[in-house]
């Protein structure tokens, strides 16, 4: 079976790459992280961490917000509506590859 | 950087993996709401409720300071999430209402029975506590079993 990078069946492509994947589920649970805590976390550099947010921010599935903290300015990356739903999506796509059933959270 | 497109759907050992990766990450991401914020909360509404008994004085008085308290809470409470990294998910419309439901009864029940009970606005006050307080146990428990 083909797929896109456009959902389809749950599958989505742009969310599936290993690194926007652990983004989004790092996400998930939280209502924002902070930049820094999703590269600590995640343990990837700030230029990958910045290029898959991108992509990831394009096909509107997280917001990037700026705030101060401790005088110094900070970004915080949080799922959209559409994301959340999406990650989902895609998590219950690849239970059913594995044969599980779940809720994909 | 991987590419935005996938030839194929992944089989079962990738899609395993993925899951895998998927369950790791979002344990990381998991934040417990601090252990204080629900505790707090019920100090603050049970001594509004405790303000009920028609008898204390300065009654608006009393209710603007639980209001203050109430948000100068919240700002800690956030003061904390930005310290931590992590803003922990705000509980749901339900959840919310569920969390909030038993003040009104409470408050109610000051206004018409404050007088004959002199000892309800305590006894409410004090249920307020215990409810918010395993509220909050529940919910944080919850919130660490998920991860």
């Amino acid at each position: 079976m083909k797929v896109t990078g456009q959902p389809e069946g749950g599958f989505d492509a742009t969310i599936h790459a290993p690194n926007r994947l652990r983004i989004c589920a790092l996400l998930e649970p939280a209502e924002e992280i902070e930049f820094g805590t999703v590269q600590e976390r995640l343990g990837v550099s700030a230029s990958v961490l910045s290029k898959h947010v991108a992509v990831l921010m394009e096909a509107g599935y997280v917001t990037r917000t700026k705030g101060v903290r401790d005088t110094r300015q900070r970004v915080w990356l949080s799922l959209t509506g559409e994301g959340r739903a999406a990650y989902r999506a895609h998590v219950a796509a690849l239970r059913a590859i594995v044969g599980e059933t779940g809720d994909g959270s | 950087m991987e590419t935005q497109e996938s030839p194929e759907l992944p089989g079962k050992t990738d899609a395993a993996a993925a899951l895998r990766a998927a369950e790791e990450a979002r344990r990381a991401g998991q934040a417990p709401i601090p252990f204080w914020f629900f505790p707090a909360l019920g100090v603050a509404m049970g001594a509004m409720t405790f303000d009920m008994a028609p008898r204390i004085p300065f009654d608006y008085v009393f209710v603007a300071a639980g209001l203050l308290v109430l948000l100068l809470i919240h700002r800690l409470y956030y003061r904390a999430a930005k310290r931590s990294g992590i803003t922990p998910r705000t509980l749901s419309t339900a959840r919310g209402a569920l969390f909030a439901a038993p003040w009104p009864v409470f408050w109610v029940a000051g206004w018409i029975f404050g007088d004959t009970l002199p000892w309800l606005p305590a006894a409410t006050a004090l249920a307020g506590l215990v409810w918010a307080t395993g509220y909050g146990a529940v919910h944080n428990r919850r919130v660490r079993q998920a991860a």
